[in-house]
């Protein structure tokens, strides 16, 4: 009996198996127009149950055409599995095609079908082209737009396009992994041997498939190298917080042109090492030129150096210069929109025109003064590994003053000298200086990290009242946040709003010291008032944090797949001396606690104090690296723990008996 | 008797030197007020709509602003909207200093060109920009541009007040319109009424304002638009590419409307006989209804596509029973097909969606909406539906398109009707919750919530757009507690006229209690804390706003751990005011500790003067929910 459905489960498994086997277990990418029925009757994605969608094959294939032109040619054919209404948006696309000048990108053969089983049988919907729409987005973007026709749960849609593009440097990048997951996704390019190109490998997921083969073209003696890149079952890539941007994890290989070399020409060294890049940029109109000795400034600089006898005097007063005369439009980059000089009548300009101008200035002014590539958070990490320029969207200073080094930016009006922005805050970046001199990577350290200390002094009463004086003081990125927030609401605002009642406690006169100092400490004092019950209590109970403990974990997941970056360090301190009543006695006292994270990578530090009628509370939250590794995760995780259990513990006062 | 007249005249005198006076006075003043709080200073502003005949009017706008600091930098950006209907003729613009010393000139190789809305899949909406843009303040910049129409449907609104932090020194707005024609105008909160005048053949409408200080939204007050001066003016006939039409009665415009559908409804025969089978056998019209309407959530999508008679005619329904796509107007037209093919008539409801949109104003029959529903009436009730929406239930209309007025569009023409709205105990959120709790103070929670109407949209939005992992990590992020691990989770959605989620969590927390030496703190109220209070305003000016009415029931007990007696425990609680209700009773029988609160909120207008109220209900809620239950170990 028993044996009997065990045979049946078994042979149900088996029929199961098989279907999903020939929808999911394949070795090649699909072939346009050749739908399996398995791929209709799939319902979930065993591998992900949750997914809304799943891309079951994406090909790519990039060659060149030699015509008039160089042109680049790009295939794709994408077949994707619908399985829930939230996967709808799937079947929207959007082809972005970029223009410059006459140099453009057509869209041409777009064809694509949905299929839906009904009653059995596989129904097709054919994307029409009066269906595709053209956009302009603007002058250097139009985007091709359709949607397919009648998607449902359980719709398999798939639409494959070329586009053909005279920008043949730039050799399209591929993604292997999405926001759904991809049971099979293929690259395929065709290098003519003229072109060297550097390939860079990124993400978490590893190839299931890479080979290369030469051969020659037809009607040509040229020979093409031939590249096939596969990934298989990739997982969806998921959002997480404190990273610097999702992009950095995605599996993806991208293309930078290296050198061109047609017969019978000398080779033309497109990029190639970290020289070159140097070497290149420093010729560059829209940077390197713009370093070169320039007179525009020369009063305001001798103004400086009469004024200043010390480097470092001089150095800030540059710094602050340059913030007070170009302010910063919001926009990245690596070059000059024209000119630092233009930049500096205009009064506005990109990163580039600002911190370039700072470094000329600074040139000028006699300092050892070199310009430094970064890429920011959001742009992603940049690898050492391979010489790109194209990793890089951003440009700074940096000074060697007597052994000393700063990092200097000075498109932020609220940053003090020597201290860089949260977007900055990524690995390293590159001195731009030839090897022999000097040139390399440098540490994009923060220099002090995120720091706060909070100083109070509160009497009690038996009442339960309170009254007291505190101060909220913070440095490093907690005062450039601070400051942030304060010149951005505006001072009697902030104070204003400062102002509040939050159930027992009520805050009030609020002050506000070295808003403009940028290099003080940010002090915001208030007095802090606490109503009590009304009666005489025989027993008085304290939570000694007033309000400002850790009251939640920030690290709630279970799992964590990627660092926990921050960008910089912390430190959290907490004081407070409290005055308790006359009569009273100390009942309970939370037990002092010191936690470290292993390798020094944190300290909790929680202390208690009795002298007379005075305790003594401290509290301080350490810690002391700005990215934590996965592995870390279950440690940060359980630092937390203790600390947010430590700050809701409470003091007991006890009315001493009389008599 | 002489005596008194020259005491009378004497008086007289002073008085009307006094008034001098702090008239001069206000005038400096003013000068001052401008600037005060303000990021930009409208200097002037006149704004001249010719209509050149039904079909077709000419905008001519000319402003001069003063920008005063960087928050007022998105004033020095020109954005003027166009389509396929609406073209602009010319842009100028020029920028001075405060000498008057010219700073940038607009060319037209500066002048951007962008589409207008990117979400949409596609649709004319294009716009220029022109950016005067400059980072030394203030500075003053210039614009003229003009625009022209062949869309009547829309008259222009003036709002010359159009963003906080704004004062504007003067403004106009005037319009012309041929003398055979008639305008229709509506004036809100306007100083100066229309000074009507005539040219030879022309009528000329004429509207000013001067000095208006910048308007300062309250916490709970009214929206921008309800504050601030604003001349709605719409046609009386209009004409939009050939489709003509009379705006003076809401029956009129409805007519209007009835002509851009008509002919679009047509259903092929197979999809008819496919529905009256789907329907065969079913006798309630209500379940027909549910029934036709889930068959349109399975095959049809939501995509935007936005064309054709100023992005207001349908798709034919044939197209959407083709395609399985369509936008709001394209969806309920097909859904009004489709219930007819089963027998059943329905309305095409044109409305205001949004869940922070003022109302309609319904004594002013003009274009004011930007979507469609689809309204059936019945015997018992009537059944409101969203036709873009794959999972919203048959007859909800919740927060995005409830509570409101709506202009129904029958064969006789518009009607204004309302839309549901959800009371109190509709929007409800009840919950219970059983702890048991260790020795180390750690527990398992068991909690079962109902979460119903409005309060239960982010549910149901989280329930059919998200993947399970998704979820988890929704629910981690959305459950309060200071450290936690979820061990199983469902939700269960049941779509109804009033929707609701069941929601079961279980889950088992680190330090439910706090234990400190022989103590044991509990803060019953285990996951409904409210911890902000509204801040407090000097002279509050504007009348307290609550937009939506609501009930929370949170019943959670707790098994305390073995071997403590109770120290301490708050009293019980009621709150009563204007808006609303509070109560929280505290039980401990032995190791079992009952907590039950109960919070009912209206919504409503409520005079300026009970902001304070508001502030001190709100802390006292604020304050009860987080009283602590105070336990101490047994002597052994």
């Amino acid at each position: 009996m028993k044996a009997k459905t065990f045979t049946k489960v078994l042979v149900i498994a088996m029929l199961f198996w098989g279907a999903y086997s020939t929808a999911l277990a394949q070795n090649e990418a699909a072939k346009f127009g050749k739908i399996e029925e398995s791929e209709l009757l799939m319902k979930v994605y065993d591998q992900d149950t949750s997914a809304a969608a799943v891309v079951l094959s994406d090909f790519g294939y990039s060659r060149f055409l030699f015509a008039n032109n160089i042109k680049l040619v790009f295939e794709r054919h994408i077949r994707i599995k619908i399985l829930k209404k939230s996967g709808y948006d799937w079947a929207d696309v959007q082809i972005p095609l970029y223009r410059n000048g006459t140099r453009k990108e057509v869209a041409s053969g777009i064809k694509g079908y949905t299929y839906n089983l009904v009653d059995g049988k596989i129904v097709k919907d054919k994307l029409e082209s009066k269906a595709v729409f053209d956009e302009k987005m603007n002058e250097n973007v139009a985007v091709k737009k359709f949607t397919m026709p009648n998607v449902k749960e359980g719709s398999v849609i798939e639409y494959t396009y070329t586009v053909t593009s005279d920008f043949f440097e730039t050799l399209q990048d591929w993604e292997f992994q999405t926001s759904i997951p991809t049971v099979w996704s293929e690259y395929r390019a065709q290098i003519p041997e003229y072109f060297d190109y550097k390939f860079q490998f990124m993400g978490y997921h590893s190839l299931h498939d890479n080979n290369s083969e030469r051969q020659a073209a037809a009607q040509s003696n040229m020979m093409n190298n031939s590249y096939r890149w596969v990934m298989k079952d990739v997982p969806a890539l998921r959002e997480e917080r404190f990273i610097t941007t999702i992009d950095d994890y995605r599996s993806k290989i991208e293309f930078e042109l290296q050198q061109v070399k047609f017969p019978g020409e000398l080779p033309r060294t497109i990029s190639g090492s970290w020289d070159d890049i140097v070497k290149d940029l420093l010729k560059e109109d829209q940077f390197g030129v713009q370093l070169n000795r320039n007179n525009f400034f020369k009063n305001e600089l001798a103004a400086v150096a009469a004024k200043y006898s010390t480097p470092e005097q001089k150095l800030e007063a540059i710094h602050e210069l340059v913030k007070k005369t170009v302010k910063w439009n919001g926009k990245n980059g690596l070059y000059t929109t024209s000119s630092i000089r233009k930049a500096y009548d205009n009064g506005t300009g990109n990163v580039a025109d600002i911190n370039l101008l700072l470094t000329s200035m600074l040139l000028e002014a006699g300092f050892d003064a070199t310009p430094v590539l970064v890429s920011t958070r959001e742009h992603g990490r940049a690898f050492k590994g391979a010489a790109l320029i194209t990793k890089f969207n951003y440009v700074i200073a940096h000074v060697n003053l007597d052994g000393k080094t700063y990092l200097l930016d000075a498109t932020s009006p609220l940053l003090p000298m020597g201290m860089l922005p949260y977007r900055v805050l990524n690995g390293e970046g590159y001195l731009v200086k030839s090897k022999e001199t000097g040139g390399g990577w440098v540490p994009l350290k923060p220099s002090g990290g995120y720091a706060t200390f909070f100083n109070g002094e509160v009497t009690l009463n038996e009442k339960g009242e309170m009254t007291g004086k505190a101060t909220e003081s913070h440095s490093g990125y907690s005062a450039l946040f601070k400051r942030e927030e304060i010149t951005d609401e505006g001072e009697a605002k902030y104070l204003e709003n400062f102002t509040k009642e939050v159930g027992e406690f009520k805050i009030d006169q609020p002050t506000l010291d070295n808003l403009k100092d940028l290099a003080g400490i940010l002090k915001i004092g208030y007095n802090i008032t606490a109503s009590g019950n009304d009666q005489q209590n025989s027993v008085l109970y304290l939570n000694p944090m007033l309000g400002h403990g850790e009251k939640e974990n920030p690290f709630k997941l279970e799992k964590r797949l990627y660092p926990v970056d921050f960008g910089f360090n912390h430190d959290e301190t907490y004081m407070v001396k409290f005055n308790i009543p006359a009569g009273y006695e100390l009942d309970e006292i939370p037990k002092n606690m010191v936690l470290s994270l292993p390798d020094n990578g944190g300290k909790f530090t929680y202390m208690i104090s009795v002298q007379g009628s005075v305790i003594q509370v401290l509290s301080k939250i350490s810690l002391n690296k700005p990215v934590f590794y996965a592995q870390e995760y279950p440690n940060l995780k359980e630092f937390y723990n203790h600390i947010v259990a430590k700050h809701a513990e409470q003091i007991v006062l006890k009315a001493k008996l009389t008599n | 008797m002489l005596k008194i007249y020259r005491l009378i005249y004497v008086v007289l005198v002073l008085a009307v030197m006094q008034a001098e006076a702090v008239a001069a006075k206000a005038m400096v003043a003013v000068a001052e007020d401008l600037e005060k709080d303000a990021n930009v200073v409208v200097l002037s502003e006149e704004v001249v709509f010719t209509v050149n005949s039904v079909s077709n009017g000419t905008m001519l706008v000319k402003t001069r602003i003063k920008i005063l600091n960087q928050n007022g930098q998105h004033k020095a950006k020109l954005y003027v909207p166009y389509n396929k209907l609406e073209k602009v003729d010319f842009i100028n613009g020029t920028s001075y200093d405060l000498f008057g010393k010219k700073i940038k000139s607009i060319k037209n190789k500066d002048i951007k060109d962008v589409s207008a809305v990117s979400g949409n899949l596609f649709d004319d909406h294009r716009a220029k920009i022109a950016d005067l843009s400059h980072l030394s303040y203030p500075y003053i910049v210039e614009f003229e541009y003009q625009t022209i129409s062949n869309n009547m449907l829309f008259y222009p609104v003036w709002q010359p007040l159009d963003d906080e932090k704004l004062s504007v020194k003067q403004a106009s707005f005037q319009v012309k319109l041929p003398k055979e024609m008639k305008l229709r105008y509506k004036e809100l909160n306007l100083k100066e009424k229309v000074s009507i005048g005539a040219t030879p053949t022309h009528d000329v409408y004429t509207w000013k304002v001067e000095n208006l200080t910048p308007v300062e939204r309250e916490p709970y007050g009214p929206l921008f638009r309800e504050m601030v001066p604003v001349v709605y003016t719409a046609p009386s006939a209009f004409e939009v590419e050939g489709y003509k039409g009379n705006m003076d009665s809401w029956a009129s415009y409805g007519q209007w409307v009835n002509k851009l559908n008509e002919g679009r409804g047509v259903l092929p025969e197979a999809t008819k006989q496919k529905l009256q089978a789907l329907v065969a056998g079913i006798t309630d019209p209500a379940e027909k209804v549910k029934k036709i309407y889930s068959y349109l959530q399975a095959n049809t999508r939501y995509v935007s596509i936005q064309l054709g008679i100023g992005g207001w005619q349908p798709f034919e329904a044939s197209f959407v029973d083709a395609k399985g796509y369509g936008d709001c107007k394209a969806l309920t037209n097909y859904t009004q097909s489709m219930l007819k093919a089963v027998g059943i008539e329905s309305y095409h409801a044109l409305v205001l969606a949004g869940d922070d949109m003022p109302d309609i104003q319904t004594d002013f029959p003009s274009q004011q909406f930007n979507h469609v529903v689809l309204c059936v009436p019945m015997q018992q009730d009537t059944v409101w539906l969203e036709c873009t929406s794959q999972s919203r239930s048959a007859g909800y209309a919740g927060e995005f398109t409830g509570g409101r007025h709506a202009l129904l569009i029958t064969p006789e023409g518009g009607k204004v009707v309302k839309t549901p709205d959800y009371s109190a105990l509709d929007n409800a959120q009840k919950r219970t919750i059983t702890v048991k709790l260790d020795e180390k103070g750690d527990g398992a929670a068991n909690i079962v919530t109902l979460y119903s109407g409005i309060q239960h949209d982010t549910h149901e939005g989280v329930i059919n757009n998200m993947s399970v992992e998704e979820q988890r990590k929704w629910l981690y992020k959305f459950i309060s507690l200071p450290s936690f691990d979820i061990s199983t989770f469902t939700f269960d959605l049941k779509k109804d006229r009033v929707p609701t989620v069941t929601e079961k969590v279980d889950l088992s927390m680190r330090k439910c209690v706090n234990i400190s030496g022989k103590r044991m703190f509990l803060t019953p109220n285990l996951l409904n804390k409210w911890s902000s209070t509204p801040p407090a305003v000097e002279n509050r000016q504007w009348e307290v706003v609550r937009t939506m009415s609501f009930l929370d029931v949170d019943t959670v007990v707790y098994q305390m751990p073995a071997g403590y007696s109770l120290e301490f425990k708050p009293d019980d609680v009621t709150h009563k005011s204007v808006f609303g209700e509070y109560n929280v009773t505290i039980k401990v029988d032995g190791d079992k500790v009952t907590y039950i609160r109960t919070l009912q909120m209206q919504k409503g207008r409520y005079g300026r003067d009970t902001y304070p109220a508001l502030i001190e209900f709100i802390n006292n809620i604020v304050k009860a929910d987080n009283k602590q239950v105070v336990f101490v170990k047994n002597v052994q």
